[in-house]
């Protein structure tokens, strides 16, 4: 009797399973960017692409953005601690260093307005981490941990503005020092670390990749949507993670404007270029938002473009 | 060194749907999933339903979106067509969603819903502090009918936003991926709908604009809801009246 024998077409399927399967653990990632629109025919509200759009990935058009952290922490942990936490959050995707982007620490704000207003001021588009502590803003009982708002431009995917709000409202958010005994807090730097990767254009890891490599490790990406109250693995980046921000900010193409080199005034606010979308702003909200990209305005230079704005108001013909 | 803006005109590492849905299926159920969100405690439906304010059976009329405290938010327009409490609501109302398009610009918010325009809907409601109705925890509060192949009516909630369930979404609720012990995401509505009636029963009154009603004794027979929204030219039901099958 031979050992060898006529493969079957059932031997045949498997075999094509089997390779289809090897493939695509070869080359596919499980990292998912954020689209500018949802195609027609999927559910996608009002963010459903019109005519002639096609989706497109989120980006920032920038080498290095700021960030500002609410000045009162969270009352638990007090203000010191909670934006060390915040900052070694953010930190985390710098330590990248296939990825050009670099996360800047712009100080602290007492601001407390998430979104983007194209005819407001510097201040109120800052990328601001809050925490929700007495209210949480969209229902008193809905059970939200953390959101984090992206506003882009639709035409593009270039990035104006991402604010991350914490609900302390409802869940205890702190510090979770040992697993074992912290299982009821929510870690806020495993939180943060997640959130700030949708800041940076990345949505939630696809589980139709769950197949491929180890299913272990696909559950440890930071941008896995699922968490538990006291894990504290999304802490770290998962290879998966890395490839997602690398994918978005190659180092080794780099950003037209070169790298990082901002400024770090405590207090300054980034300032995004909105030309375009300044034109349809009231002359008399225009002027806050005279601004050029990547480099810090100061208080004084805003008030003296809100002088010189109201003299010209003055001196127009009637 | 050439430079390049960091944005391709296509996505790259974005996932389409795969062919071998059955093993990636069989997958997800293996792996099991943790019991809750980054974003949203995914709650079991009958524990959501019973925390939630309100929960109705409406058709999507149409959407705006407005700044809402400054935020970029899109407003549902709906109708009702099955109230679980009583009494129900009195007409029409609208849900705020947070995130949408608003001009050149648009507001995303991993999570949250997207109601589309004609469609019919199940919805788990909060009244927020500001007054308006919000739909709970995102995503995972709205639920949408669909129509089997054998003529049953399914409701799927709503995971996509949260990356939980591969897209497309089967329709079958007797499909093992869909049962997870601690959150199963498909329904058939002739059972859910005893199971939502009975965990409203057990909701506390919560005041403000929601009258308090008062506990069934008897759960009324389970209504048989038309998975989608009637075409334009047809006649509407009557909201909230009686649903005939």
């Amino acid at each position: 009797m031979s050992i060898l024998r006529t493969p079957t077409p059932r031997h045949l399927a498997s075999a094509f399973a089997a390779a289809l399967l090897v493939l695509l653990a070869t080359h596919a990632h499980a990292f998912v960017r954020t689209m500018t629109c949802t195609p027609p025919g999927e559910t996608g509200g009002t963010l459903t692409c019109r005519d002639g759009e096609q989706p497109l990935p989120l980006y920032w058009d920038a080498p290095c953005i700021g960030y500002h952290v609410h000045q009162d922490g969270l009352e638990t942990l007090g203000p010191e601690t909670t934006h060390e936490q915040v900052h070694r959050s953010f930190a985390t995707w710098n330590d990248v260093p296939c990825s050009w982007l670099r996360l800047v620490p712009r100080g602290l704000t007492d601001e407390d307005r998430v979104g983007y207003d194209a005819c407001g001021s510097s201040r109120r588009n800052a990328n601001v981490v809050l925490f929700r502590e007495d209210q949480w803003r969209a229902g008193d009982s809905a059970p939200i941990i953390a959101l984090t708002s992206v506003t882009y431009i639709v035409r593009t995917g270039e990035i104006l503005d991402a604010d991350i709000e914490v609900n302390a409202a409802h869940f205890d958010v702190g510090i979770v020092e040992n697993p074992f005994t912290s299982r009821h807090i929510v870690d806020l730097q495993n939180a943060l670390t997640h959130e700030i990767g949708h800041l940076l254009g990345l949505d939630h890891t696809s589980p139709d990749d769950r197949f491929v490599g180890d299913p272990d490790t696909w559950q440890e990406a930071a941008m896995h949507a699922l968490t538990r109250p006291g894990e504290t693995r999304k802490r770290t980046l998962h290879e998966d993670d890395i490839a997602g921000v690398c994918d978005i900010y190659p180092a080794d193409v780099g950003h037209p404007d070169g790298d990082c080199r901002l400024d770090p005034t405590p207090d300054g606010f980034f300032v995004r270029p909105s030309g375009e979308l300044r034109s349809s702003c009231p002359d008399d909200r225009a002027c806050g938002c005279t601004a050029t990209p990547n480099h810090s305005h100061g208080p004084p230079a805003l008030l003296l473009l809100v002088a010189l704005l109201a003299l010209r108001r003055r001196t127009r013909p009637l | 060194m050439t430079h390049h803006r960091p944005s391709p005109p296509v996505a790259r590492g974005t996932r389409g749907a795969h062919p071998i849905g059955p093993i990636l299926l069989l997958l997800l159920l293996v792996a099991g999933l943790p019991a809750e969100a980054t974003l949203v405690l995914l709650e079991p439906v009958e524990d959501a339903a019973r925390a939630a304010d309100r929960v109705l059976v409406a058709d999507v009329d149409h959407l705006s979106t407005e700044l809402h405290h400054g935020a970029v938010h899109t407003r549902a327009w709906l109708t009702p067509i099955l109230d679980l409490d009583d009494p129900p609501l009195d007409g029409p109302l609208s849900v705020l969603t947070p995130g949408g398009r608003h001009g050149e610009v648009a507001t995303r918010v991993a999570g949250s819903p997207q109601l589309s325009p004609g469609s019919r809907v199940l919805l788990l409601l909060d009244r927020g502090n500001d007054g308006e109705w919000h739909i709970r925890g995102l995503a995972l509060g709205h639920f949408v009918f669909h129509t089997h192949l054998d003529g049953r009516t399914a409701v799927l909630r709503d995971l996509r936003g949260l990356g939980i369930l591969p897209p497309p979404v089967p329709t079958d609720p007797d499909h093992n991926a869909h049962q997870h012990a601690d959150a199963p995401a498909a329904f058939w509505w002739h059972e859910l709908e005893p199971a939502l009636r009975a965990a409203r029963a057990s909701h506390p009154p919560s005041g403000d604009s929601d009258p308090p009603h008062a506990p069934s004794d008897s759960s009324p027979a389970p209504h048989e809801v038309p998975p989608t929204a009637p075409h334009a030219d047809q006649p509407r039901p009557t909201p909230p009246g009686p649903l005939t099958p």
